[in-house]
């Protein structure tokens, strides 16, 4: 198969129909994709609200839990009560 | 005068926002833009991108379109712009043939396909600006005029970058099919 390098590329460069999915592409346009900082900065906003909901549900938990209620009615018996809340916290914590 | 009364009325309608002249001016020019777009970038799914590109380009600067050049001149320059923006944009392009749909047999299309795509992988090696004088020749085959009114640049320069990439593709053909 040999021919001119103009008949060659006429033949092979020609024209080609668009597929139909064009027409959708130009209807609805792709939504541009947020930025990687807009990203990371809802990442870390996500993180954050879940350290400060898992902390908060942990000290609610610390509060109520009846061994701590039973550690600190045995402490009355040596502190009297004197910042024995803090004491008790401190410990836990 | 650069534009005939049916062009004319079709892009003033669709300036106005008419959405049917938009469909319209889209049914004429897909073909051109897409193929201009697929020899450019070797990738169907990269030529749908900058084809889609173009129209929407397109639609949001029908506004500035004031006539003085030919519509299709400056639609040329939209669709070249979006080409070489997707390539700054630094996309990896991985040329690929695509079967033209055909009455030849099986055997005759394979063949065909093998040529064409050994074709468009050696353009697709070209530099960005010697590559676009190519499609433009041949795949549109536009004057050499014409295309240097689309690239802003003289007709020598088309001449001597056509005879550069002649010179390319034949050293890279010969014996294959040259």
């Amino acid at each position: 198969m040999s021919k001119s390098l103009e008949t060659l590329l006429h033949e092979e460069l020609g024209r080609v129909p668009a597929p139909a999915q064009l027409w959708d592409r130009v209807q609805l346009p792709r939504t541009p994709r947020p930025a990687a900082s807009l990203r990371l900065a809802w990442a870390a906003a996500l993180l954050v609200v879940s350290a400060v909901g898992l902390h908060a549900f942990l000290k609610s938990e610390a509060a109520h839990s009846p061994g701590l209620v039973r550690l600190q009615a045995a402490c009355h018996l040596c502190h009297g009560g004197d910042d024995l809340q803090a004491v008790t916290l401190r410990g836990v914590y | 005068m650069v534009l005939d009364a049916n062009d004319r009325e079709l892009i003033e309608a669709c300036q106005r926002g008419d959405h049917d002249a938009f469909a319209a001016l889209f049914e004429t020019h897909q073909n051109r833009v897409y193929s201009i777009a697929l020899r450019f970038s070797g990738d169907p799914s990269v030529a749908l991108d900058i084809a889609q590109d173009t129209f929407l380009k397109l639609l949001s600067k029908i506004s500035e379109f004031r006539g003085e050049a030919k519509f299709e001149s400056w639609l040329y320059r939209l669709v070249v712009n979006s080409c070489l923006d997707h390539r700054r944009a630094g996309r990896k392009w991985t040329p690929l043939a695509t079967l033209r749909a055909s009455g030849d047999s099986v055997l005759q299309r394979l063949l065909r396909s093998e040529v064409e795509e050994s074709v468009q992988q050696t353009v697709a090696k070209l530099a960005p600006e010697l590559r676009m004088v190519v499609i433009l020749r041949y795949t549109e085959e536009l004057s050499y005029d014409q295309i240097a009114e689309i690239l802003g640049c003289p007709p020598g320069t088309v001449a001597s970058r056509l005879n550069r990439a002649h010179k390319l593709l034949e050293r890279r053909l010969r014996g294959k099919y040259v």
